[in-house]
């Protein structure tokens, strides 16, 4: 039984030592679309982009959007104006 | 004589406009509602009419003739002019009707009288209906203001609107497949040519790939289409132009959204977020791939709530 409870601790340090971020993020801004799937406003995990980095956000229902962080951003480039003609 | 039109004049100084009537000697009788001496108006070309009250206020103004075919023409364009009357209110004769100013006219596009061949309505008008009801004979058709006509339901047309420009406000607007029908209907239905225009934006919905042969169709016979579009479909935007809090989400120019199914329109414009700032990342689908795209997207998940829950684990658990 002992030893269960410790391999139970180990491996729950295991698994948190694993975690790089785990908390709140206000005003998040997300882009989900193909292509230019990306975060933004979000400065606290923005230094874990490598490529191997798993993030998972969840709403306030539950519902997950997971992928994985390739790189920083470089500067805010927006597409030109759309709106009014086709 | 009977009264054949009324309509309220609301807090307002200055009516002025247009009359025009069957023959020269069909007249219309106005009384401006204040006490003042009536007026006759008869005449085939435009017969001007201005009434200053001196002061602003609320009159009704009546319209008596021999019959409701003796008014053929009604234009109340006096900048800043409240007016307001149902549209169901016209009189049957009516051939030609604009109405701009500050007016809040209302009612349905069926209760047009049938022989309208000219429509035009803007100020803070609160015209809903549909459009198959327009009168058969209809060449030009503006509608503007705070009208939330929001329905097509198919016609044969067998007059051409060269003028044809509706722009809606939410909730009002076309859906996307009542749109794509109006375009493919005028398209089969008649020829387009040089200086014709086609509207269809404020809060109608963008037409799909269901109707794009058809608008390079019209194009190509010369007519201009304009028509809505909408943002990329869960894409991030920066708001760059918006009527009021961005179709009632709160949001206002600055301000950042992730696209779901807002009409974009003359009014409300965005730019879509291509990079990432300094504090910002790329999501990709693999590990160390280059596809940017999110690995999984979960049905239901809420985008633009105000905060969610980040984790950021070294690998993939397992």
């Amino acid at each position: 039984m002992i030893q269960l409870v410790g391999a139970l601790m180990a491996a729950s340090k295991l698994r948190q030592s694993t975690i790089l971020f785990d908390d709140t993020i206000t005003d998040l801004r997300i882009s989900a679309s193909d292509g230019t799937a990306l975060l933004d406003n979000c400065a606290a995990i923005s230094g874990f982009g490598n490529g191997r980095s798993w993030i998972t956000i969840t709403d306030s229902a539950g519902k997950k959007l997971e992928g994985y962080i390739k790189l920083k951003g470089t500067g805010e480039v927006l597409e030109d104006e759309i709106g009014g003609i086709s | 004589m009977p009264v054949i039109f009324s309509f309220d004049v609301i807090n307002t100084q200055i009516i002025s406009g247009v009359f025009r009537t069957k023959s020269a000697s069909d007249a219309i009788t106005v009384d401006w509602g204040d006490g003042s001496a009536t007026q006759n108006f008869a005449g085939t070309s435009n017969q001007a009419y201005s009434k200053d009250y001196g002061t602003a206020g609320n009159r009704t103004v009546t319209i008596s003739a021999a019959d409701e075919s003796v008014l053929t023409r009604f234009i109340m364009n006096q900048t800043g002019a409240n007016i307001t009357f149902d549209l169901a209110d016209l009189p049957s004769g009516l051939a030609y009707f604009t109405c701009y100013g500050s007016n809040t006219v209302t009612g349905n596009l069926a209760d047009l009288p049938v022989g309208v061949a000219n429509f035009e309505c803007g100020g803070s008008n609160t015209v809903t209906g549909n459009l198959s009801s327009l009168p058969i004979g209809l060449t030009y058709f503006i509608c503007r203001g705070a009208n939330t006509i929001s329905q097509y339901s198919g016609k044969t047309w067998t007059t051409k609107p060269a003028t044809f420009d509706l722009r809606s406000i939410y909730p009002g607007g076309l859906p996307s497949a009542d749109i794509d029908q109006l375009i493919n209907d005028l398209n089969d239905d008649l020829a387009w040519a040089a200086e014709n225009v086609i509207t269809l934006t404020g809060s109608n919905a963008p037409p799909t790939s269901e109707s794009s042969a058809a608008i390079a169709n019209i194009r190509s016979e010369g007519a201009t289409v304009t028509v809505s579009t909408t943002i990329p479909r869960v894409s991030l935007c920066k708001i760059t132009a918006t009527q009021a809090n961005f179709f009632g989400t709160g949001k206002v120019v600055g301000d950042y959204i992730t696209a779901g199914t807002q009409t974009l329109s003359t009014n409300n414009k965005v730019q879509q977020v291509l990079e990432p700032s300094t504090s910002g990342v790329k999501i990709v689908s693999s590990e160390s791939g280059t596809t940017q795209k999110w690995t999984n997207i979960e049905s239901g998940f809420a985008f633009n709530e105000a905060s969610y829950s980040v984790r950021v684990d070294k690998k993939r658990p397992v």
